[in-house]
């Protein structure tokens, strides 16, 4: 836990940091049990027993519950799985629908009082998702065209001059392996970092002003309107990202199951 | 075609640009370490850059 800006240093502010992101843990010295961890376990459950009970009794006209479960399922099966994988996309709407609820959940742990952690700020939880991704698509490619003539698709685009391969296949194999993974991830984590960073910088900064003179007193509503004001537009980052991740995530099957690019 | 769709080609240009830079600019780069010279970074850059507004202009531009 952060002490006050203002006791630790007696003067002057100290900046939020990359400190303020590792915890210490929570039960003594067991180091599996940082805030993250314990956030991404409760954030399983909640949507276990949130979707459980919403779709446990269902009615042909829906109660609250149900219809807002139905809702997330419709719109992930709908508007990323249908419209994006095509006549196949049953079997990937469970991994889609995992990945949305689940990065969507963790994100917004970011803003939710008491909580306010958002767990993908740190890298190595959108690295083990990506890497789901990443295993997903080119396991569905490869089943789907046979090894050869997938990585012979990745590599050799059609319809051009053979020279011209020495240019292009370094960078088109690059891409499906290393940048579409990587940019999957960095994406989402640097947008929780910087988003729970931006945070802290409002709301910390106007603690110390409270503490400061007369002058800093009066400007100290305006951070914390500031601050308030960027959680709402972090909401929106949060929801954005875990839609784009699982978008992508539907696009790069749709290009694995395609028989040419 | 669809919203979804578009959205998806932005990220895959995206993703080619940072690819054609990194692997031929990282080439060049290598080439002037090892041969002590300063020209073949600017190269390299220069050809990924071109490569993947090619590669980019194949795949979506051809129809």
């Amino acid at each position: 836990m952060r002490k006050f800006a203002f006791s630790e240093s007696g003067e002057g502010f100290v900046p939020p940091s990359t400190a303020d992101f590792n915890l210490p843990p929570v039960f003594a010295d067991n180091e599996f049990t940082t805030k993250p961890i314990l956030l991404v376990i409760f954030s399983v459950v909640l949507i276990s027993v949130f979707f459980i009970i919403a779709s446990r009794k269902a009615l042909v006209v829906p109660n609250k519950l149900q219809f807002a479960g139905e809702s997330v399922y419709a719109f992930v099966r709908n508007g990323i799985g249908q419209e994006i994988i095509g006549h196949e996309f049953m079997r990937f709407v469970p991994f889609l629908f995992t990945l949305f609820t689940f990065i969507l959940t963790n994100n917004v742990f970011g803003i939710v009082p008491l909580l306010q952690f958002p767990a993908m700020s740190h890298v190595s939880f959108p690295y083990v998702l990506a890497i789901f991704t990443f295993i997903v698509f080119h396991w569905v490619g490869i089943k789907k065209q046979g090894l050869g003539k997938y990585l012979k698709g990745i590599a050799f685009m059609p319809g051009v001059p053979k020279f011209v391969y020495i240019l292009l296949t370094p960078i088109e194999i690059a891409t499906f392996f290393i940048v579409r993974p990587l940019t999957l991830s960095l994406r989402l984590f640097a947008n929780m970092f910087a988003g729970h960073l931006l945070l802290l910088v409002f709301i910390l900064g106007g603690e110390h002003m409270l503490q400061g003179g007369i002058g800093l007193k009066l400007i100290a509503p305006f951070a914390f309107a500031f601050g308030i004001g960027m959680t709402f537009f972090e909401f929106m980052v949060q929801c954005l990202q875990a839609y784009i991740f699982t978008l992508l995530t539907a696009l790069f099957i749709a290009g694995a199951l395609a028989d040419e690019h | 075609m669809t919203r979804g769709n578009e959205e998806g080609a932005m990220w895959s240009i995206f993703g080619y640009l940072i690819s054609g830079l990194i692997i031929w600019g990282g080439i060049g780069w290598a080439l002037d370490k090892w041969l002590d010279k300063n020209f073949f970074l600017l190269t390299g850059l220069l050809l990924g850059a071109g490569s993947s507004l090619y590669l980019t202009w194949l795949r979506f531009g051809r129809n």
